[in-house]
């Protein structure tokens, strides 16, 4: 038998708190031998435990009661209550877990002492003091790290110097390696530049709340034409725990989440072409906390890549950091109203921000037929069927095939569309049935009186007085709707030449 | 892939346990779970010029050995050496160096000629040099001291070592203690590893 046998009970019978909370509770101690005792300390503090190394957190000490003689038979109770910390929280993960603990411990001198923990969890509660709610940057939690000593300084400036005087006596041979290595790296970047031009890619958010809309902006102007596989964004998660030191040292590393969007699928990007997109993906709901302790991280990442085939793929990695909702001030939840793809992300076309419900409410003024009623595809239809038709797509739902079907009823209906030019350029890789595109134009532009964006396959006829127009300019000419593109939010319409 | 829904429940708490018996456990923890075979070794620890060198793989219990016949020794100085590191040798008796393979040539020098008693966990064979420096030498292949039945109740006692209340807990039955002797030979370290994975799926109490 035990010299003294602790319990811990805790006020939350289910032992949970939020970060800030008061946690409070008793302890009890039945006595089984005469013993002395120094005293009884309770000590709150966290901890890691897992494949890992242990990592650990300050341990705050509470004295419940100084020495004194414990008498066989007696029962002692000491109420205690702390501010439970703020980070981190609870997390149970495959190879990590964190822990926070309330361990008490009997002091008997010359002996082996009586000692009882438990856990208890910790929630989102209070906002870090870290945090100030921008999103621009990852904040590194302040640790409680022991300032180097003298001696360790001394010994870290010897190495430093040892490290450059060797640098210095090597620099021969390491300065033309390093030349080398910084070629090739160096060609690599301009081999794949000399393709996708300047990249822009912005992630305004590198802190994210679970289940959180992400934006994502990409542009830029192809030097070439080329073919891309795809432009995806991968959200990687991953447990990484070290156990172990020196040769002895273990990494384990277990994959959390790793999902692959696709921001614009397979297809060709054509030189002096703008890209400019902006996406939103849907990041996963997940209680996996971003985490930095020296054996013990828990690491989310998002990188962008140009899939070219054939050739090196231009891909930009940035690490993020997931964090409780709590700790944000402006969380930009799934449910904020826009519609998402299948593939968990949403295309918003930068011009396309914020005008929805104005463009909407125009076509609605415009006092417009709910439906397209005119098949003569002799005479052309006003605009206005085009732009009722465009309002129907606009309002269905993205899921499901809806706007498929829009589309396939206005299809063969032939429509006097005048647009405002953004660009005109080569038809490049069409894949209609019908000869006369392959060697037109493609018009990139808007439904002239809206804010309507139209991509216009255009016959050869036709190339005369387009490639005259610059940007702008309008063009009056007749065609039918052949599809939606959902990606840039666009009518896709072929040309019908005149009678 | 997605990430799983982490449920806030006390860990472990649905095998009746406080951990994941086969984790990363502490040197003092290791200690104190040792099951080795020491006590013909800390009866020699007062002969003079005696050394005893624990030589196997990584992973096969060389520290345990050492840990082990620290925490049963007062007065014992121990050091583990870091790879690419020097450190210093401690004062103590006797003297415990992990990875003394380490050891610089001048400390070879002087803790061999020393005459303290000497444990040593190596992956390099110093036989001939304590011999040469005096000592009386007892060599241990770690790797042939983890028979099957050690191994039941070494993983049994990890197991116990964590357990959270009264009541059941899973166990490791010796035949898959056999078998997972047969699979890992003396790799204690591998056959922890399989079995951190094993509890982490495991949804009940249960023998393994």
């Amino acid at each position: 038998m035990a010299k003294c046998d602790i319990q811990i009970t805790f006020d939350s019978p289910d032992r949970t708190y939020c970060g800030g909370d008061t946690v409070a509770g008793e302890v009890c101690v039945q006595v089984n031998e005469d013993i002395r005792c120094n005293g009884i300390v309770l000590f709150h503090y966290w901890r890691t435990h897992g494949r890992g190394n242990t990592d650990r957190g300050k341990k705050h000490e509470i004295q419940l009661t100084s020495g004194v003689p414990l008498q066989a038979g007696e029962e002692l109770r000491f109420p205690f209550e702390f501010v439970a910390e703020i980070w981190p929280l609870t997390y149970h993960g495959h190879y990590i877990n964190v822990d926070h603990f309330v361990h008490v411990g009997v002091d008997v001198p010359w002996s082996f002492d009586p000692k009882h923990e438990e856990e208890y969890i910790l929630l989102p509660g209070e906002r870090p003091p870290e945090f100030s709610g921008g999103r621009g940057e990852v904040i590194e939690f302040e640790k409680e790290v022991t300032e180097a000593k003298g001696i360790v300084k001394v010994i870290l400036f010897v190495i430093v110097a040892l490290f450059m005087v060797l640098f210095a006596a090597f620099s021969v041979v390491l300065i033309p390696l390093l030349l080398v290595g910084g070629g090739i790296y160096w060609a690599w970047k301009k081999m794949i530049a000399s393709r996708v031009g300047e990249v822009k890619l912005k992630m305004p958010h590198l802190v994210v709340g679970p289940g959180e809309d992400w934006p994502v902006e990409l542009s830029f102007t192809p030097k070439k034409t080329f073919p891309v596989n795809g432009i995806t964004v991968k959200v990687f998660a991953q447990e990484t725990a070290t156990s172990g030191s020196g040769t002895n040292s273990t990494t384990h590393r277990h994959t959390l989440h790793e999902e692959t969007h696709t921001l614009h699928p397979a297809g060709a990007m054509l030189a002096g072409e703008e890209f400019s997109e902006q996406f939103t993906v849907s990041f996963p709901e997940t209680d996996a906390w971003s985490i930095a302790e020296s054996d013990n991280k828990v690491t989310w990442s998002a990188q962008v890549r140009i899939d070219i085939p054939r050739f090196p793929d231009w891909t930009q990695k940035a690490e993020l950091q997931v964090v409780p909702l709590e700790f944000l001030d402006d969380p930009a939840h799934s449910g904020s109203g826009r519609s998402q793809s299948a593939s968990g992300h949403t295309s918003v076309p930068p011009a396309a921000v914020g005008t929805a419900s104005r463009a909407e409410s125009e076509f609605r003024e415009a006092d417009l037929p709910g439906t397209v009623a005119n098949n003569d595809a002799g005479a052309g239809e006003s605009l206005a069927p085009l732009l009722a038709v465009v309002a129907e797509i606009d309002q269905a739902g993205r899921f499901g095939n809806e706007r498929s079907e829009i589309v396939a009823a206005a299809d063969g209906h032939t429509y006097d569309v005048v647009i405002q030019i953004d660009r005109v350029s080569t038809t490049f890789g069409f894949s209609g049935d019908d000869d006369a595109f392959e060697n037109g134009r493609t018009v990139i532009g808007r439904i002239a009186g809206s804010d309507q964006k139209v991509q216009l396959f255009a016959w050869e006829s036709s190339n005369d007085s387009l490639d005259y127009l610059s940007r702008g300019e309008t063009w009056q000419t007749r065609a039918t709707v052949r599809s939606w593109d959902s990606l840039y939010d666009r009518l896709v319409m072929h040309e019908v030449p005149f009678d | 892939m997605s990430v799983p829904q982490l449920t806030y429940s006390l860990p472990y708490a649905h095998l009746n346990l406080r951990r994941n018996p086969f984790g990363e456990f502490s040197a003092d923890e290791q200690a104190a779970l040792a099951l080795v075979d020491i006590d013909p070794i800390i009866a020699r620890m007062n002969e003079p010029g005696y050394a005893v060198q624990f030589v196997g793989e990584k992973g096969y219990g060389k520290t345990t050995h050492l840990l082990a016949i620290r925490s049963r020794l007062s007065g014992a100085g121990y050091v583990h050496i870091p790879e690419g590191e020097r450190a210093p040798v401690p004062l103590g008796c006797p003297l415990l160096i992990d990875e003394a393979q380490r050891l610089t040539q001048w400390q070879q020098f002087q803790v061999f000629r020393s005459n303290t008693p000497l444990v040593l966990g190596t992956h390099r064979d110093f036989q001939q040099k304590l011999r040469r420096a005096g000592r009386v030498v007892e060599t241990i292949e770690v790797e042939q001291r983890t028979d099957t039945e050690r191994l039941h109740q070494l993983l049994n006692a990890r197991i116990e070592w964590v357990r959270r209340c009264d009541g059941q807990v899973p166990s490791i039955t010796i035949t898959t203690a056999d078998s997972l002797r047969q699979q890992y030979a003396a790799n204690i370290r591998g056959i922890l590893h399989h079995l951190y994975t094993a509890f982490q799926n495991l949804s009940e109490v249960t023998e393994l």
